[in-house]
């Protein structure tokens, strides 16, 4: 029996903090934490940063490697009535800048040799770990993170202000196809329903210990925390992502719980012959978000592990997470993502506003108690994607929100929806619609290509020209002219990429995944130089 | 992604053994050719390779198949880790401990 009704972050803490006080909570290298040690320890930075003036619904940065403090802090700004925003820590200055300024922060948790000049402006308080922070820098007040969390203090014992569901937890930083990063705002509400949903259909328990490979700052990532505080399992957090210490981490920590996104999979499958001589036997499942598997991958993984469950999930951060593909379907293959998640609804829904018919190419319209308030501060585009739902009677239609996800599915027969790709991205050429995701696999199952990634560039004759990006396992390589070649066997000819750009290897977002929009970009600029180029001859 | 369609390793023919100079070039080469970088041939031998942003993950494994293919020597998954790949100096050690058959 649940102690406290699930209405927000703390509530799920506090259940599991009370079912069963010293189970392991977090684990961190060596180093292991209970339940106990957060509630405690949240508890105490909530008061302080409540002493050094962070008011209910102030945002906080967390700018920390993934460590225990990292989820301390998270729990500890909710804990104040604040709102957590994770900075990822790979970004870089200028993008760090960017979401400090944009939502507004001005109390951060980091590492001291993060806190740089240009990092700490506009900053009023840091709560750093490791080397003290100089006072010199005008007005900064410093914290000794690692102090704060270890000293019982004079305030132990007296209250937070303890936030309510409607409140917001967490500003998600997310880039879109065009601008600056945008700030999604998760309330509690929304963050606890991802958890209740995605640790039922995953059938997670206490006995559960799921690694955390992906970042905090991706939605996806914040899940696996949220998920195991929820059933009162342990989080393992991993930070290195070669090979061979995922692998110690798989074993050393008996993981039963894998969440990845697609280059992570190529990463793991480096590790195939140790794994085939020591199974995982304990892996229970894994779970894919943030783009389409490469099928050969997919099969590859299926094979490897045939003991564990597969479950291809998709999710935007817009509405935190959307549908997912049982493992029993798995057969359906690595574009199909499967059908909406417990309590959600999703509908394809075409230009004109209308429900698709099976087969039919629409976009994914997603209802339910994950969509989120809107974009940080962006009345405008929140307008645009947040939209009222169109199958409501119209006197309800305002009133109740769904999210336009942007992304181009289809339904089968029976129900399954099948990722397209992006609507900006939907290449028409030659009078046919295609995905590039559907070349994208053309080209990946050519022996040689490694990755590939497709998009359309404007074209006054072909309406769109297909153009691929590709990279080649190593030892082997490719002329364009035989990878095209390679596609005509494969594919009908609209489907054959014009122009073929080789890379050593495709830019990733922060995240892993494929960048497509600085792929576009590098295209574009690359393009413009060499029709420079040409108009100087 | 090469070794996990379960190549046979073939014997190789004797090649003279590389000095310590030679792998670390090699592998400060294939560095500065990686995407992301900018050419940076001023890294430090012992400068942090991931930590610090020089390389990521996915870099580290073509780095891998790529010293084994220059080498001819083989790197087990399960050394492909942090603590070998921290920096240069590192990844040569594991190098080199290969080379000499360790």
């Amino acid at each position: 029996m649940m102690r406290y009704p699930e209405f927000t972050l703390h509530h799920m803490l506090l259940n599991s903090a009370e079912r069963a006080p010293s189970h392991v909570a977090v684990v961190n290298g060596t180093r292991s934490y209970t339940y106990r040690d957060l509630v405690t320890q949240s508890a105490r930075l909530a008061l302080e940063l409540q002493e050094h003036g962070v008011r209910p619904g102030d945002r906080v940065g967390v700018f920390l490697e993934k460590r225990w403090e990292a989820v301390v802090a998270m729990f500890g700004v909710s804990a104040a009535g604040a709102v957590f925003v994770n900075i990822n820590p790979l970004l870089r200055t200028a993008q760090v800048q960017h979401i400090i300024q944009d939502c507004r922060i001005d109390v951060l948790i980091a590492e001291s040799e993060k806190l740089v000049p240009d990092v700490v402006r506009g900053i009023r308080a840091v709560f750093y770990l490791g080397a003290p922070v100089p006072r010199g820098a005008g007005s900064l007040a410093g914290f000794s993170l690692s102090r704060v969390l270890a000293e019982v203090g004079s305030n132990e014992g007296a209250k937070t202000n303890l936030p309510i569901e409607s409140d917001l937890c967490t500003i998600i930083y997310t880039s879109g196809s065009t601008g600056r990063p945008k700030g999604i705002m998760l309330t509690h509400h929304n963050v606890v329903a991802g958890a209740q949903i995605v640790s039922t259909y995953l059938g997670n328990s206490y006995d559960d210990r799921v690694l955390a490979a992906l970042p905090f700052s991706f939605d996806y990532g914040l899940n696996q925390l949220t998920t195991m505080v929820r059933v009162g399992g342990s989080l393992v957090l991993q930070r290195s992502l070669l090979p061979g210490d995922i692998l110690r981490s798989l074993h050393q920590n008996r993981i039963t719980g894998l969440a990845g996104v697609p280059p992570f999979w190529s990463l793991l499958l480096q590790a195939r012959q140790s794994i085939e001589r020591e199974p995982l036997t304990l892996l229970r499942y894994i779970t894919n978000s943030g783009g389409t598997v490469p099928g050969p991958h997919l099969d590859a993984l299926r094979i490897l592990l045939p003991r564990t469950k597969i479950y291809l999930m998709y999710g935007l951060t817009e509405a935190f997470r959307s549908t997912f593909l049982p493992p029993a379907q798995i057969h359906r293959g690595s574009a199909c993502i499967g059908k909406a998640i417990p309590n959600t609804q999703v509908w394809v829904v075409d230009e004109s506003g209308r429900e698709c018919a099976p087969e039919e190419v629409g976009e994914l319209v997603h209802r339910g108690p994950t969509v989120a308030l809107g974009y940080w501060g962006d009345e405008e585009r929140t307008n645009s994607v947040y939209r009222p739902n169109p199958f409501a009677p119209r006197q309800m239609r305002g009133f109740d929100k769904v999210v336009y996800s942007g992304d181009l599915v289809k339904r089968d027969h029976e129900g399954f929806l099948y990722f397209v790709g992006r609507r900006d991205e939907l290449i028409k050429t030659q009078g046919y619609r295609v995905g590039p995701i559907e070349i994208e696999e053309l080209l990946c199952s050519i022996p040689a290509v490694r990755e590939a990634a497709v998009f359309g560039v404007p074209d006054e004759t072909w309406g769109s020209s297909v153009t691929a990006v590709v990279s080649f396992k190593a030892g082997v390589s490719l002329t364009a002219d035989q990878l095209r070649r390679a596609c005509a066997e494969r594919a009908p000819s609209y489907m054959v990429p014009r122009e073929v750009v080789i890379l050593a290897e495709l830019p990733k977002t922060p995240t892993g995944k494929i960048d497509r929009s600085s792929l576009k970009s590098e295209y574009a600029v690359a393009k413009s130089g060499a029709v420079a180029e040409a108009a100087r001859r | 992604m090469r070794k996990f369609d379960g190549f046979v390793e073939t014997a190789q023919p004797a090649l003279p053994t590389p000095s310590r100079g030679q792998v670390l070039s090699a592998i400060r080469k294939f560095l500065s050719t990686t995407p992301g970088q900018n050419g940076d041939s001023a890294l430090s031998d012992d400068e942090p390779l991931i930590e610090n942003g020089h390389m990521t993950s996915l870099q580290a494994v073509e780095l891998v198949l790529f010293l084994e293919e220059r080498f001819s020597l083989r790197i087990q998954p399960e050394d492909v880790s942090e603590e070998n790949f921290f920096s240069m100096n590192c990844v040569t050690d594991l190098v080199m401990s290969r080379i000499r058959g360790e």
